[in-house]
């Protein structure tokens, strides 16, 4: 069991599983993002590889004992770097959240209400995660456990159902565009996994083996995606190569008994996964603003940043075209590096500099 | 009153001291008598004490010289031989004797003496034990919860016969001065939850206690939420077990119904009947009551919005049937089943506050006029009609939830009608949220599921035989945070 607001790893990591999971279910595929369907069923491989080495800054962050956020460096160097870092993080909270809600939208609007005008139900969501968030990180990651089972219930169903119709003929071989675009791929799919930057200011607050929890994390998730890929373009074959979004293609597919199809009350479940998504990036976006100005984590703080969540979201939700167009210049990508990567390793070495020179003295 | 002393040094003066307290009330009684030789007054209030035990216990005996032939002083005589039987406690102040008089005792001052003394001798108008009301059960135990504090003390007594079973009393209320009992067994509760708890109860600052559901909220602490995680039982054989799990009861005055504390969200689907059927049918029953409680809350809100948004869920000649019989009526489908299930509750909270002489009227005239006389005049389609029994069907199964649910029910209603299964989907991650975030005194109200607690498994839904039960010992101590 876990002290007032402590989390067990196992929880950590299902929240993560979660908020990324929907990030694949509402990816929106397109020329220049589209991975080979043959490089799909083995993307488990540089997914996990790539990963250890986009996480490892992060781990290295939290110390041996897992007992250290990024702001325990930042303090040692000066009070102007951790609010700098606070706002930095803060605001890759604040893009991701605002991005992944306008992925969601276009997916509601394109496939499921067509042509809808969704901004009262996106706000509806933002106000809710509020409140999720309000309840701290303990109430988020013990609600992830049931929709992380009912999600995987929905994929069973999807799985059973529509299994009697896949084709190994669908199926392509690997490594059409050689070893390095697979590892390209593999980090591309890394990079969607931004929510993870909580791991920097979240560490202390988890029991359990954070490092271990990353490499079963990445290989579960791994695993998943390449199965689902590989369930899609064995059942939907070139049909789903066409479709926007593969797996909703899917869910239209299954069937069972009386049940006629089933794909809005699953695509429903993602609705939970949305929102916890939103609510992990408000609570962290809070905590980042906490660690830098020491601000209190109240119900002003996160109002405040679902300000600029929601400014995001509608400057972006136009149409799928100009979002592809944003998405398609990499700028996840480099939010993902620069918070994952290239901020904590120039803490880390900063901070070790700055200990050097002290022992010198 | 600051300027009074202790005691009056002559009894009589006591007994006007006291007589201007209460104001001179109608019921309060003053016997003026003489014991051992010098001037005593008995003061009680009439209706709160047995006058028959007054006159043979009390007056009677303390009047006859020869009781206090062997002892050297009427205290002494009083204290130790001549009413056995009795509860005796003496008391030092007015103040004492203004309380103990309330709470139906007979304070007795003596002339000249330093303490008064107060005799049980309630004999106030209460209801016996009877059946179970809210909690009816097959094969569980027939007696209930009554509303005298101390009778249902020696109910639960007569449960858990050891004497790891304490009984603290506080009284809550600034003018009430309500008994309230906390019950628990020394061997098994959480010192640190115990404390929390006291703390809690003394801090309630309640001018009066209408029934022990007032305590409620002071004992969940935190924001409100829309399951309480603090439970009710009128049954003492539940409160005997929910004690045999390290938890605490508390028993209020005036009400049958203890408070259980800490309460999970599982704890509602439990009866006791379970226990006393195969861990199958236990599995069985237990699935069933969750699957009540998420048709009372969802069903209609589904069924609005599989209508409005989602029809392909439906096989088509399901479908084509139900828009066929909608079409006919001249509302929208969120408004007929808003209105329906409006209806409903009235109906039902007609019925509970009803004189039970006219409850079968009210139940009757709800039947005809909803369920035929709506449908023959085309304002409400069959369909909706059904969905609505199987809800109230449904929500009876797990009463103990129908607050929570009925709310839910509305709100999954209009956002079901406005939103489809997306808003219904966004509005249970916020119970979801709810459920997870709630949890008093360090007990997540969501174990044993979440956090997943695998030894506590053997009595969550599932219900392990009583060989592999009766090995464990079970506790909410393992489900507290550390």
């Amino acid at each position: 069991m876990t002290a007032r607001g402590r989390i067990s790893a196992f929880q950590f990591f299902c929240t993560v599983f979660v908020c990324r999971i929907i990030a694949l279910f509402t990816f929106i595929i397109t020329d220049k993002n589209a991975f080979p369907p043959g490089d799909r069923s083995v993307i488990f491989l540089p997914f996990l590889l790539t990963g250890l080495l986009a996480f490892l800054p992060a781990a290295l962050v939290t110390g041996k004992k897992e007992d250290r956020t990024i702001f325990t460096l930042t303090d040692r160097l000066h009070p102007a770097i951790s609010r700098g870092t606070g706002l930095l993080y803060a605001a890759g909270a604040i893009w991701s959240a605002g991005v992944s809600l306008v992925r969601f939208d276009l997916f509601m609007s394109t496939v499921m209400f067509s042509g809808a005008k969704l901004w009262g139900f996106i706000l509806f969501l933002i106000a809710a995660a509020v409140l999720i968030a309000l309840r701290g990180p303990e109430t988020i990651a013990r609600m992830s456990v049931p929709i992380l089972a009912l999600l995987a219930a929905s994929l069973l169903y999807v799985s059973v159902t529509t299994g009697k119709e896949f084709d190994a003929a669908n199926l392509e071989p690997p490594l059409r565009n050689g070893i390095l675009q697979l590892v390209k791929n593999g980090y591309s799919a890394v990079a969607r996994t931004s929510e993870m930057a909580a791991l920097l200011v979240m560490a202390p607050r988890i029991n359990g083996g954070v490092k271990k929890g990353i490499f079963f994390w990445l290989l579960t998730f791994g695993v998943t995606v390449s199965a689902v890929y590989t369930l899609i373009s064995g059942v939907t074959g070139a049909y789903g190569e066409r479709q926007m979004f593969q797996l909703y293609a899917l869910t239209v597919l299954s069937k069972l008994g009386v049940i006629e199809r089933l794909d809005a009350l699953i695509c429903a479940i993602w609705v939970l996964c949305s929102l916890t998504r939103l609510a992990v990036y408000i609570l962290t976006a809070g905590m980042f603003l906490n660690g830098g100005f020491h601000v209190s984590e109240n119900a002003k703080l996160y109002i405040g940043i679902c300000i600029p969540i929601a400014a995001v979201y509608f400057a972006l939700s136009g149409s799928v075209t100009s979002f592809s167009k944003v998405l398609a210049s990499g700028v996840n990508e480099y939010v993902f590096s620069g918070l994952l990567i290239a901020v904590p390793l120039a803490v880390l070495l900063a901070e070790r500099i700055g200990r050097k020179r002290k022992e010198i003295r | 009153m600051t300027n009074e002393p202790d005691l009056y040094k002559k009894a009589e003066d006591n007994a006007d001291a006291l007589r201007k307290r209460f104001a001179d009330s109608f019921d309060f009684a003053c016997r003026l008598l003489e014991i051992g030789g010098k001037p005593a007054a008995a003061v009680y209030l009439d209706g709160m004490c047995d006058e028959m035990k007054i006159t043979e216990s009390v007056i009677k005996p303390l009047t006859d010289e020869r009781n206090f032939s062997l002892f050297q002083s009427r205290e002494q005589a009083i204290r130790h031989t001549a009413y056995k039987g009795l509860s005796i406690s003496e008391i030092g102040s007015l103040d004492a004797a203004a309380a103990a008089v309330t709470g139906g005792n007979l304070a007795l001052f003596l002339d000249g003496g330093k303490t008064a003394f107060s005799f049980s001798m309630q004999g106030f108008p209460k209801k016996n034990v009877s059946e179970p009301q809210a909690e009816m059960n097959e094969r569980g135990s027939g007696e209930s919860f009554c509303d005298n504090y101390k009778d249902n003390a020696a109910l639960l007594r007569r449960r858990l016969k050891t004497p790891a079973l304490a009984i603290e009393h506080t009284a809550i209320g600034r003018t009430s001065n309500t008994d309230v009992l906390i019950c628990y067994l020394t061997d098994r509760v959480d010192a640190a939850m115990l404390n929390k708890i006291r703390r809690r109860l003394q801090k309630t600052g309640l001018d009066t206690l209408p029934g022990s559901g007032c305590l409620k909220p002071f004992l969940s602490g935190g924001a409100p939420a829309l399951f309480s995680d603090t439970g009710f039982t009128e049954r003492p054989d539940m409160l005997a077990a929910k004690l045999s799990e390290g938890r605490v009861g508390i028993i209020t005055d005036g009400s049958p119904f203890a408070l259980i504390v800490p309460y999970l969200f599982i704890d509602y689907f439990h009866s006791l009947d379970d226990y006393m059927s195969s861990p199958v049918y236990a599995l069985f029953i237990r699935a069933l009551r969750l699957i009540c409680f998420l048709v009372s809350a969802a069903l209609p809100g589904m069924f609005v919005a599989t209508c409005n948004f989602h029809p392909e869920v439906l096989p088509p000649n399901i479908m084509l049937d139900i828009a066929a019989a909608e079409t006919k009526t001249p509302f929208s489908l969120m408004f007929e089943a808003l209105a329906i299930h409006l209806i409903y509750e009235i109906v039902r909270e007609a019925s509970l506050r009803m004189p039970v002489a006219v409850g079968s009227a009210v139940s009757i005239v709800g039947a005809l006029v909803v369920g035929d006389a709506a449908v023959t005049a085309g304002l409400i389609a069959a369909p909706m009609l059904m969905v609505v029994a199987l809800t109230a069907i449904s929500s009876a199964v797990v009463s103990k939830l129908h607050e929570s649910v009925a709310l839910i029910r509305f709100c999954m209603i209009i956002l079901g009608g406005l939103t489809g299964f997306f808003g219904i989907f966004a509005a249970a991650g916020l119970i979801l949220a709810d459920l997870c975030g709630a949890g008093a005194f360090g007990v997540p109200f969501s174990a044993p599921f979440s956090p997943w607690i695998g030894k506590e498994q053997s009595d969550a839904v599932w219900r392990g035989s009583w060989t592999k039960l009766a090995r464990r010992r079970q506790s909410v101590k393992e489900l507290i945070r550390r």
